[in-house]
């Protein structure tokens, strides 16, 4: 099918040629144009003989040298501007235009899975979500035939000491089973714990597993506070009155609990906020991603390696039953919050609804506010507190990377621009907005650090310990199984226990027919019995 | 004999026509584009509704015969889903019904000025987009920040999280939807009644009719045609209720609000299950088909009859 597009391109390619704009123009005597003669001289067959030689010899001419490269991305989420900027770059160094199709994250997706289905070669490179990641793996280009050729290599662009080592195990699978293990902290360790290196990368060929992104634009849960309450020597003197502690960003679950009970005015009149905190808790991706941090700071994960759901264990249901309470039983979240997303929870922040948020980017508040002395502040999430005086927080995080197509003719210079766009020094170069970077060095850099100095550094350490979502092929299916039915028990429809065994069953169903278990040769009832029909 | 005689003079007439190309070298395109763009992708909603397909997984391809009518029947979440969409399409056009019906008798035989104005008002809501109909009654809605919580409070009551609970969230995403398309119902039904012919009306005040004698004996039958294909497209219309659903609710709380087309839209372009969302797009079809067949029967027959009370053609 290729060979006859190509065919058809160079045939088109050579009419052209042959139809210079000034012989086509041209009449001759027998009201033919000149392009006519010109065709006549040659006999067909020697022109296709001609034209055959052409399109075999193109494709790989066109892999050496390409005039433009395509990029689906998405646009707000994962920061347009820096890479349309960094396009405008590449071009200038290498004459390579990019072209980018920028489209909302729902759109983007369905773009690029409609690209999959039709097997396109249209799009060079793209990029990912880690949701997407399994799903995608098999259609994208195993990064490490790359990397591992010194002829192609670029060790000071690809520069893997320097990525936030949790990063880079987001794009590794196992390409037999990219589900398997679905959390990425089951992955061999060495793909995501420091240090990682080149030998990295020959390790996970030997080992058989693929690589099949440059991680570029990460996110990560932060805690955003009202600094300028927290630091008000009044409402300091009285909370260590009240509770006997200093007045802080809250650490753990416990202290997060009485902050907001200390910034809700139902609790304490004297209260600045009306609520202490919020959530995001609308049936939503978001809902998922809240109750997935407060899962993990609690020690669960949420499917085994043998893809057994275990987030109806008992510490399952301590945590998702703590998170409905905080709405319900100490009543420090606006009741509203049960139909909020990111965005809402971005406007009750920013209006001075609550004195603590917690959100994926930097919240800001409403400059009306700012104008009265209103200072945002970040910290890390809480977490549990071990009997070690320590605390386990497990941030949600993800991370978007810039992927190769499959199906796509230009797959080597498209490497060499991933790999430019994703280098430390070029990321360096889009800090003025706001990138979200994969790179530790970027969040020591001075200049990066002047500009949010409060933001960067729990943002960084969050990307150093936070958790992210399954590795699965059904993997929406799976979330949307999770959001309606913790949605039920928020609603009070169901108990939260109930609502936790019957997700574990049905995703086991799910799971089922995903293959998952026959491929492993797993009994899933063993450890859910109840699920047995 | 003669009439055997008269077959072969007109066959034999048929034969020296010669065949005119042209008109069918001229549809040609049309009749092209019409197997691409209708033929082609129902054949290819049949077979895929016969195959367990995932683009995306394209090594589980398999033909699965009736599987996924099957496995469609046997699922919980297809049941409760016609279950709340029968609920949804059953109130939303009873209450749009209700309302359009008495605006139009209200304000075509009591209001004499100023019906265009009301007209004209009343015609806003459908010209506006979906998506920002849905944007704007969720901040509407909001718990929190919404004005008719804010309202609520100024007389009294307590706020309600409208889209936080699965019954008032279905309830909200009724209201919407009857806020949208009664002036539909209401339009149609005021130029019904402008359309009826006044003999019987008179004739039936002259007889001694009341008002609500004249409405429920002479008007409502003369106006059955006119509901009834009302009702026919409002009946479909609201069974394949989205934009609102999504921009609104998202299907939630729970699954509190997922209604049918939403469903296939979940198992088509979230999930990629394309052979289940296209075997859920048959029922939908092949149910719809019939309830249409059955309405526009009901028509035929009320216009029959109407012709016929009328006396005329």
């Amino acid at each position: 099918m290729n060979i006859l597009l190509n065919f058809l391109r160079t045939f088109l390619c050579l009419s052209s040629c042959v139809v210079g704009p000034d012989d086509a123009a041209e009449p001759t005597r027998t009201g033919k144009t000149k392009n006519h003669r010109v065709w006549g001289k040659f006999s067909w067959p020697t022109s296709f003989l001609v034209l055959g030689a052409t399109t075999l010899w193109a494709p790989s001419l066109r892999a050496e040298e390409p005039k433009q490269l395509n990029m689906l991305y998405v646009g707000v989420e994962s920061n347009i501007d820096s890479v349309r900027d960094g396009a405008k770059r590449y071009e200038e160094k290498t004459g390579v235009h990019i072209n980018i199709d920028s489209y909302p994250q729902t759109e983007w997706r369905e773009r690029m899975f409609t690209e999959i289905a039709a097997k396109s070669p249209h799009y060079d490179v793209w990029i990912v979500d880690v949701p997407e990641g399994a799903l995608v793996a098999n259609h994208s280009v195993n990064l490490l035939d790359f990397i591992l050729n010194p002829k192609v290599v670029d060790p000071k662009l690809i520069s893997p000491e320097t990525f936030i080592p949790r990063l880079m195990v987001q794009s590794t699978y196992d390409p037999k089973h990219p589900w398997n293990p679905p959390m990425e902290l089951q992955m061999p360790s060495y793909t995501w714990q420091a240090p990682i290196t080149m030998e990295t990368f020959g390790k996970m060929k030997k080992d058989g597993l693929g690589f099949y992104g440059i991680p570029f634009h990460p996110n990560v849960l932060v805690m955003a506070y009202r600094k300028d309450y927290f630091n008000n020597p009044d409402y300091k003197a009285a909370f260590k009155a009240k509770y006997g502690y200093d007045l802080i960003p809250p650490e753990d679950w416990k202290q997060f609990v009485d902050v907001c009970s200390f910034f809700t005015k139902s609790i304490n009149p004297n209260s600045p906020t009306e609520y202490g905190c919020t959530l995001m808790a609308k049936k939503h991706e978001s809902l998922y991603c809240d109750w997935r941090t407060w899962l993990a700071s609690f020690g669960v994960f949420e499917i085994g390696t043998d893809m057994v759901p275990s987030f109806n264990s008992e510490k399952g249901v301590q945590a998702t039953q703590f998170y409905k309470d905080l709405m319900d039983k100490y009543k420090v979240v606006p009741q509203a919050a049960k139909t909020w997303t990111w965005d809402e929870v971005t406007t009750a922040f920013g209006s001075g609804l609550t004195a603590i948020a917690m959100n994926y980017h930097r919240m800001l508040l409403d400059p009306a506010i700012e104008q009265k002395g209103g200072q945002a502040g970040f910290a890390m999430v809480p977490g549990e507190r071990q009997a070690d005086g320590s605390v386990r927080r497990a941030p949600h995080y993800g991370t978007y990377y810039l992927s190769l197509n499959k199906y796509a003719n230009h797959q080597e210079p498209a490497y060499k621009f991933i790999e430019w766009l994703s280098s430390p020094d070029v990321q360096l170069t889009f800090a003025k907005y706001q990138f979200h970077s994969s790179r530790r060095d970027y969040y020591q850099d001075p200049a990066v650090l002047s500009k949010w100095p409060e933001y960067w550094k729990p943002f960084e350490e969050s990307l150093e310990i936070g958790n992210s979502r399954p590795r699965l092929t059904v993997f929406r299916q799976y979330s949307e199984t999770i959001q309606a039915e913790v949605s039920s028990a928020l609603g009070g429809n169901k108990t939260v226990k109930q609502a936790l065994d019957d997700p574990a069953c049905e995703v086991i169903d799910l799971f089922k027919q995903a293959g998952y278990y026959d491929a492993l040769h797993v009994d899933p009832y063993v450890k859910q019995p109840q699920c047995k029909h | 004999m003669s009439v055997v005689t008269t077959t072969v003079d007109v066959t034999r007439r048929v034969r020296r026509e010669p065949l005119e190309w042209r008109p069918l070298l001229l549809s040609l395109p049309a009749i092209a584009i019409l197997l691409v763009m209708v033929l082609y992708p129902t054949i290819f909603a049949v077979w895929t509704a016969l195959h367990q397909y995932n683009p995306m997984l394209p090594d589980m391809d398999r033909f699965i015969g009736l599987g996924n009518f099957e496995h469609a029947f046997g699922d919980r979440i297809f049941l409760d889903t016609v279950l709340r969409t029968a609920v949804f399409v059953v109130v939303a056009v009873t209450v749009e019904f209700v309302l359009g019906l008495g605006l139009a008798i209200v304000v075509f035989y009591l209001i004499a000025h100023g019906s265009t104005l009301v007209r004209l008002a009343l015609t806003i809501p459908m010209i506006m987009p979906p998506i920002a109909i849905g944007l704007v009654w969720r901040w509407l809605f909001d718990g929190q920040f919404g004005l008719i919580n804010y309202a609520m409070k100024l007389i009294g009551l307590p706020p309600q999280i409208w889209l936080g609970n699965t019954t008032t969230a279905m309830g909200a995403v009724i209201m919407v939807e009857v806020w949208q398309w009664m002036p539909f119902v209401f339009l149609c039904l005021y130029a019904g009644l402008a359309s009826l012919p006044s003999e019987p009306i008179q004739a039936a005040r002259v007889d001694g009719a009341g008002p609500f004698q004249l409405l429920w004996y002479v008007v409502l039958p003369m106006l059955k045609p006119i509901i009834l294909v009302v009702l026919l497209f409002r009946i479909i219309d609201c069974m394949r209720v989205f934009d609102i659903v999504y921009v609104l609710t998202e299907g939630g709380p729970s699954n509190g609000t997922v209604v049918y087309p939403f469903l296939i839209y979940m198992q088509g372009f979230r999930y990629f299950n394309v052979g289940y969302a296209a075997a859920l797009s048959w029922i939908l079809v092949v149910f719809v088909s019939i309830l249409a067949g059955t309405l526009i029967r009901m028509l035929l027959k009320s216009s029959a009859a109407v012709a016929k009370a009328g006396g005329g053609e």
